[in-house]
């Protein structure tokens, strides 16, 4: 089970909606199976509309998470494509972050029915665990 | 040089979950080797056969990736902090097709009604088809051959020898086989480009949502009634759009239940008495019955995919495989259905063995895990549909 608190859901939804057409991405942190944080990192993809990937300073955003001493994650959208990962990121991530948190958000149906979101994760050999993502309210002083 | 290596989440099943290692080295190369000898499993995560890194891994200096310094001969100071960061890449893949795909699909993209914009539809569509049985196989084969990028199968059991002659994703070799394994090597022989999870699980109370959620259409091709309710419950409470079918003997049934338009206990509230209606194990059944109603279930799933034609949204076809009979119904939604009427009297998943009267068989209590406690069955309430309505028949076999 992973916990979205509010706050950070929202700031997904407006990030990923103000990227749009192009897929945005950046880091997450986790403390005790919640999401403490989540940093946007540009997506330096060469083709942003259907994939992504980090340049320099994401990946310094991976280190700051990292010293923070949480868990790190990957989020990223599909602006129009399911909140579910496709080929591409399981080929990606099981060789590169496996096991790792996986928060995705989808567009497809935003104009209709709003954005999805959905967590994952995805292991060594490609295959995909739902994982139970609770949007919880923010506790008073952290968000 | 007391240096500090941080050590990706990835990675850390390897440093028996240390986050961060002290090192005494001169150098990246240094303490990338000092790493490498401590704990077992590192160096195969970080290089390739000739010794050299992995081109998906950044290693970071301070904030400083090595390639604009030195690379691995990069010198270290006392305090440094040392980054292993693996490449951070993916993406929901290409926007146009790749040559193998057009031709895989040309007969799709001549199509007025399908074209590249169907085609794309189908390729960003999930189902989730629970049973990879008599109803299941063809309606899998149909979906994979049709591009359907992302397909979910549900079934627990294995391939057994009777199956083969109308379950046409198994083959001989496949006896003694997971039919949910079986299936999927069968689907990725048709189309590679499909991404296929693998479900071996039976379809319970507990597990139902988690199993729908990620799908946006549920295809119904199991043999029993309690499944049927709670494939019918739990797709109506997911909002999700369900393809359904049933056959028995001779006949089949085919009908589409879109959130908001009905959903199956419109017609049928309550199941039938224990052992009123008889599985194709005990009536037996032709074995291209299901091969024709599956590949229907298929094509209903595929025109609600692609938006083209009239799906069965409140009709219920009826196919009568002696006479060749075709008949429709129309079917509405129960404005009193205890699940998707206006005032829901159920509106979590139920006990359904209990519902259907059909005490669980031994083997399936074994492989559950304590259900949630049962809130008891419907009441059969609803008033009978206007039009006469046949058996149910239940069997996806």
């Amino acid at each position: 089970m992973i916990e979205l608190p509010r706050s950070l859901a929202e700031a997904l939804v407006r990030h990923a909606r103000s990227g749009a057409p192009d897929e945005v991405c950046g880091v997450i942190g986790l403390k005790d199976g919640r999401i403490v944080s989540l940093v946007p990192a540009r997506n330096a993809a060469g083709t942003p509309r259907v994939r992504f990937t980090f340049d320099d300073d994401g990946y310094r955003r991976v280190i700051e998470v990292e010293r923070a001493g949480y868990e790190v994650g990957i989020f990223h959208s599909h602006p129009v494509s399911p909140a579910y990962p496709s080929a591409t990121d399981r080929a990606e991530m099981s060789a590169t972050w496996p096991d790792c948190a996986q928060l995705m958000i989808s567009l497809r149906h935003d104009a209709a029915s709003g954005p999805e979101i959905n967590a994952y994760r995805i292991d060594s050999r490609g295959g995909v665990t739902v994982e139970d993502l609770r949007i919880v309210e923010d506790a008073a002083g952290t968000g | 040089m007391a240096v500090k290596v941080y050590i990706p989440t990835p990675f850390r099943a390897l440093t028996e979950k240390q986050a961060r290692v002290e090192v005494q080295s001169d150098t990246v190369a240094a303490a990338l080797q000092e790493l490498e000898s401590r704990f077992p499993g590192m160096r195969e995560r970080l290089r390739d056969d000739k010794g050299g890194l992995f081109e998906y891994i950044n290693i970071y200096v301070n904030s400083q990736v090595i390639d604009d310094l030195d690379g691995e001969g990069t010198a270290l100071k006392d305090g440094d902090e040392v980054s292993i960061i693996p490449a951070v890449a993916g993406g929901s893949g290409a926007a146009v097709f790749t040559e193998e795909q057009v031709k895989r699909y040309s007969r799709h993209l001549l199509l007025q009604d399908v074209g590249p914009v169907g085609q794309r539809k189908l390729m960003n569509a999930s189902v989730l088809l629970i049973g990879a049985g008599g109803l299941g196989s063809p309606a899998a084969l149909y979906l994979a051959a049709a591009g359907v990028g992302h397909l979910g199968i549900v079934d627990f059991d294995v391939v057994d020898h009777s199956n083969l002659q109308r379950q046409v994703l198994h083959g001989t070799n496949d006896v003694g086989r997971l039919k949910v394994d079986s299936a999927r090597d069968t689907i990725k022989d048709i189309n590679p480009n499909i991404v296929v999870d693998a479900h071996n699980t039976i379809l319970d109370s507990s597990n139902a949502f988690e199993l729908f959620r990620p799908y946006d259409i549920i295809v119904n091709g199991v043999d029993n009634f309690p499944a049927r309710y709670l494939a019918n419950d739990a797709s109506v409470m997911l909002k999700k759009p369900m393809v359904d079918a049933g056959i028995n003997q001779f006949e089949g049934m085919v009908s589409v239940y879109q959130p908001g338009q009905g959903c199956y206990r419109c017609l049928y509230p309550a199941p039938p008495p224990p052992g009123a209606v008889a599985s194709c194990a005990e009536a037996g059944v032709l074995g291209v019955l299901p091969g024709i109603v599956g590949s229907m279930q298929a094509l209903e799933t595929l025109k609600l995919i692609l938006g083209i034609g009239e799906p069965l949204i409140g009709r219920l076809l009826l196919f009568d495989a002696l006479t060749m009979e075709f008949r429709t119904l129309k079917t509405r939604r129960d404005p009193e259905c205890p699940v998707c009427g206006d005032h829901p009297t159920i509106t979590e998943l139920i006990d359904y063995h209990e519902f259907c009267g059909i005490p669980q068989p031994p083997e399936l209590v074994e492989q559950r895990e304590a259900t949630a406690a049962a809130t008891g069955p419907a009441t059969a309430g609803a008033s009978a549909p206007a039009t006469p309505l046949p058996e149910p028949a239940p069997v996806g076999d």
